[in-house]
């Protein structure tokens, strides 16, 4: 007896000693360093435990005390205004410094930066996914249009059966009311809208961030369905030399290239080259109509990047030529063919100057200015058929945020003005529009941040357009963290556009339709509204998610293309009645084992307008979408095997009714699955990688309506549901010599 | 027919191989601080000959290599790493790749993507 009581004494003192050693204690401040080198205690700082989750906040001097169970363990720092820090504890200590602001020497401190191909993150207000390099790469072709291939945000659609270009969609809203930007400078706007996703080559871009509905006002009055913004490679990051090869099955051929050059400590640089050909046509549905034009698309982009003390700049120019011939297979301008053939060209020269620079300031640390400057010029020159457009684009665009701090870093405000002077001269056959639009705007946001836990963002902005007067777009976003592995999101904002018909819907000039266009078109007024909730959770150590969001988008007045009163007419008018938009995604993205990723979702798309005088779904928008996708890279990271998969359910498609029985079609289009797949193989410079799009070979029947006939009345190229030229096998190369890091 | 039988022999042939050459896994604790350095010596590795996968868990500092005895063995790994300009458990990193990485990660400070 007396044993065992001894016994349960050492048993209890083994007990109390480890939970001595469960629980040690680590203290420290967290300091930033001012201009002058002086220490200053950060208060309000998250300092997280990443094996127990356990969170405790620096004081108001910057001191912190956190109990760690298990050694080693890393704390997570994070304070607004402050990269995410890591830091890595092995002992029990006392008296740590945790310095934010510096670049180097404590002991043991990482900025967390992990490139996990895609990411939603949960400190961002607003709904931000993240598109990494990883992502990026499992689709290797061939520019923006095909990155979002693996993303369940943004859809990606066919435009017409001449053109080969893609559209986007997002919240089942076409991509015109998706605003597009490069480092928040605007990319696809104007002129550039139909076909300005193929001048981005895939190959530059660094990543994408993806907004889902409104976005913040600082970008704009025309974010309605989403904000894309592109990260392309930079000049101090990037690989120094990067070479791609692609070719495909429709004898595609590519190259891309760029070179970095750090010059010094402040100046770095970067050049770009892009050129693609497509030298053979490929009639694959028979139709007599090539499946893609042919032709050839060159892109150069050249710029510089300097960072001083208290400025930095960037700035360079961008160009890009492209000339395509498309349509029946006979056709090659500048030849007199024996019997006349309906052939198509599509002429795009685009030149622009960019320049960023921002400021900060000595004696207020969280202060900035940003000014962003761009000029532009965009011809585009389309021929199809008898149909001629052509259109000239010459555009300034300013935006000058000033960004600090009201009191504390809990409350932040970016206030600023924008300008925007575009000069539109556009002919569509023998009329001739010209339309010069001067746009200036204030803006003014403001964060309030508790403790990174609840954010909440006011916005409004006030434009003022010499064609439609005052343009008030108000918004507001919100997150809380519901628990330190979920965010909730609102998001709710009015937002405008003003179209600019001819060049918006310019595919569906595919088509012998008449353009009946209302000479009174007003702009475009949406207010969208969403929820988006995202709950992370551990399977075997890694990190899944699932996210659900459901978003409303109600218009007060839209442009309607409106192809359902006539099939030889095309109606473009201001909405008279209701037009809205209600999406639902749900998706799971799950690691089950190392090196293997499982990605779903769900979608549904309730997108509705009068059509014909009848409240009726969006023509080509399916109601329903699945997404699958799954990856698997190898431990050695040596392949990497990917396949995507996508399930288009049933879409309505415009009345034919009243065309002869033989060019009918029928009032809705058959569900389809698109599945495709890739492999690489990665050596230490080179990697190789083979891959197949459409690989159930779906070809939409009879794709071009009275195709035997194309000068003909009945003639439509436009109304594509499902790819028409069946499937591709492409093959490439990525070679790359990494910068040397200083 | 013929072929077939040639094509189980050179099958058995390889299974017999296999069984000559050992697969063993060492691990170890490097001085490796971040992503940067994670990389740099995860790469280095998977390229040697012998490899079959190597992985650093940046938590713990912990590399894990799985390796064929007929081509590797941990002291020639120790001494791979070493020549990365890394501590590779009892082996001292070597000092001249040691001066020539990114400053960050010699000073086992921050590395910033």
């Amino acid at each position: 007896m007396k044993h065992i009581v001894k016994n349960a004494h050492v048993l209890m003192f083994y007990m109390m000693l480890s939970v001595v050693c469960q629980a040690q204690e680590i203290s420290g401040r967290i300091i930033s360093k001012n201009i002058d080198g002086q220490e200053e205690g950060i208060p309000a700082a998250k300092i997280t435990s990443s094996r127990t989750g356990e969170i405790v906040l620096s004081d108001s001097e910057g001191n912190f005390g956190i109990h760690i169970h298990d050694f080693p363990d890393t704390l997570l720092v994070k304070s607004v205004g402050y990269d995410l820090m890591a830091f890595a504890v092995t002992e029990p200590k006392s008296g740590l410094t945790i310095d934010l602001t510096s670049k180097n020497m404590l002991e043991g401190v990482v900025v967390y930066g992990e490139d996990l191909g895609k990411h939603i993150d949960l400190i961002d207000p607003f709904n931000v996914e993240k598109i990494g390099q990883d992502e990026l790469r499992k689709a290797a072709c061939c520019n923006l249009s095909e990155s979002f291939e693996t993303n369940a945000s943004v859809d990606v659609n066919i435009t017409d059966a001449v053109s080969g270009a893609k559209k986007i969609q997002m919240l089942g809203l076409d991509g015109i009311y998706t605003q597009f930007q490069w480092e928040n400078i605007p990319l696809i706007r104007g002129l550039s809208t139909s076909y300005g996703l193929s001048f981005t080559p895939g190959t530059w871009i660094e990543s994408i961030q993806i907004t889902k509905g409104t976005g913040s006002v600082i970008n704009g009055y025309e974010t309605m369905a989403g904000l894309i913004n592109l990260k392309l490679k930079q000049p101090k990051e990037s690989e120094k030399f990067y070479l791609n090869v692609y070719g495909n099955k429709f004898s595609r051929a590519e190259i891309n290239m760029h070179a970095a050059q750090k010059l010094s400590d402040k100046w770095a640089t970067m050049t770009f080259v892009h050129a693609s050909d497509q030298f053979l046509h490929t009639d694959n549905n028979k139709d007599g109509f090539r499946d893609n034009p042919i032709g050839f698309l060159g892109a150069v982009m050249h710029r510089w990047e300097y960072e001083g003390d208290n400025f930095e700049s960037r700035f360079g120019f961008k160009g890009t030529y492209s000339s395509k011939i498309g349509g029946q297979t006979g056709y090659l301008p500048g030849t007199i063919p024996d019997e006349p053939t309906w052939g198509a060209s599509f002429d795009t020269k685009h030149a622009e100057i960019f320049g960023k620079t921002g400021f900060f300031f000595k004696e207020r640390k969280h202060a900035s200015l940003g000014l962003i400057n761009q000029l532009k010029y965009h011809d585009m020159d389309n021929v199809l058929g008898n149909t001629h457009y052509h259109g000239t684009q010459k555009k300034y665009y300013f935006n000058g945020i000033y960004t600090d701090i009201l009191g504390n870093t809990n409350h932040t405000i970016k206030t600023g003005a924008s300008f925007i002077l575009d000069h539109y001269n556009q002919s569509y056959n023998d009329s001739t529009f010209l339309k010069t639009e001067i746009v200036p705007g204030v803006f003014a946001e403001y964060v309030y941040n508790r403790l990174d836990k609840l954010i909440l963002v006011f916005g409004a902005r006030g434009d003022y357009h010499n064609l439609y007067g005052p343009l008030v777009s108000p918004r507001f976003h919100a997150k809380w963290n519901v628990n330190p592995k979920s965010a909730l999101r609102l998001s709710v904002g009015r937002g405008f556009r003003v179209p600019n018909p001819y060049a918006d819907y310019a595919s569906l000039m595919a088509s012998n339709r008449q353009w009946i266009v209302d000479p009174n078109i007003q702009p475009e007024d949406a207010v969208s509204s969403g929820i988006t909730y995202v709950q992370k959770f551990l399977l075997n150590d890694q990190v899944s998610t699932i996210s659900v969001d459901y978003f409303y988008t109600f218009f007060l007045n839209q442009l309607i293309t409106d192809m359902d009163v006539d099939p030889q007419e095309l109606h473009i008018y201001n909405s008279t009645g209701q037009s809205y938009s209600h999406s639902l995604q749900v998706e799971l993205s799950l690691k089950p084992f190392k090196g293997f990723e499982f990605r779903s979702a769900f979608k549904f798309f309730d997108v509705r307008a009068e059509f014909n005088g009848q409240l009726q779904q969006k023509a080509f928008v399916p109601k329903f979408r699945v997404l699958l996708n799954s990856g698997y890279t190898t431990r050695n990271k040596k392949w990497n095997f990917d396949v995507t998969a996508n399930w288009v359910g049933k879409k309505r498609l415009p009345s034919t009714a009243q065309n002869p029985v033989w060019y009918r079609r029928n009032t809705e289009s058959i569900d389809y699955w698109l599945l495709n797949s890739q492999i690489s193989y990665n050596l230490k410079k080179i990697s190789f990688y083979i891959g197949g799009e459409n690989l159930l070979n779906v070809i939409q029947p009879n794709a071009i309506i009275a195709a035997d006939d194309p000068f003909g009345s009945y003639f439509d190229a436009t109304q594509i549901w499902a790819p028409i030229s069946g499937f591709n096998i492409y093959a490439g190369l990525h070679f790359s010599i990494k910068q040397k890091k200083h | 027919m013929k072929y077939l039988i040639a094509l189980t022999m050179i099958l058995f042939l390889g299974i017999s191989n296999a069984q000559d050459e050992k697969v063993l896994t060492t691990k170890f604790k490097t001085s490796a601080v971040c992503e940067d350095c994670k990389e740099r010596i995860e790469n280095e590795l998977n390229y040697t000959k012998g490899v079959v996968f190597a992985e650093l868990d940046l938590d713990t500092k912990v590399l894990t290599v799985k390796y064929k005895t007929k081509y590797l063995n941990a002291e020639l790994i120790k001494g791979i790493v070493s020549k990365v300009g890394y501590d590779a458990g009892e082996v001292p990193r070597d000092p001249e790749a040691f001066e020539s990485l990114p400053k960050c990660c010699k000073s086992k400070g921050i590395c910033s993507k």
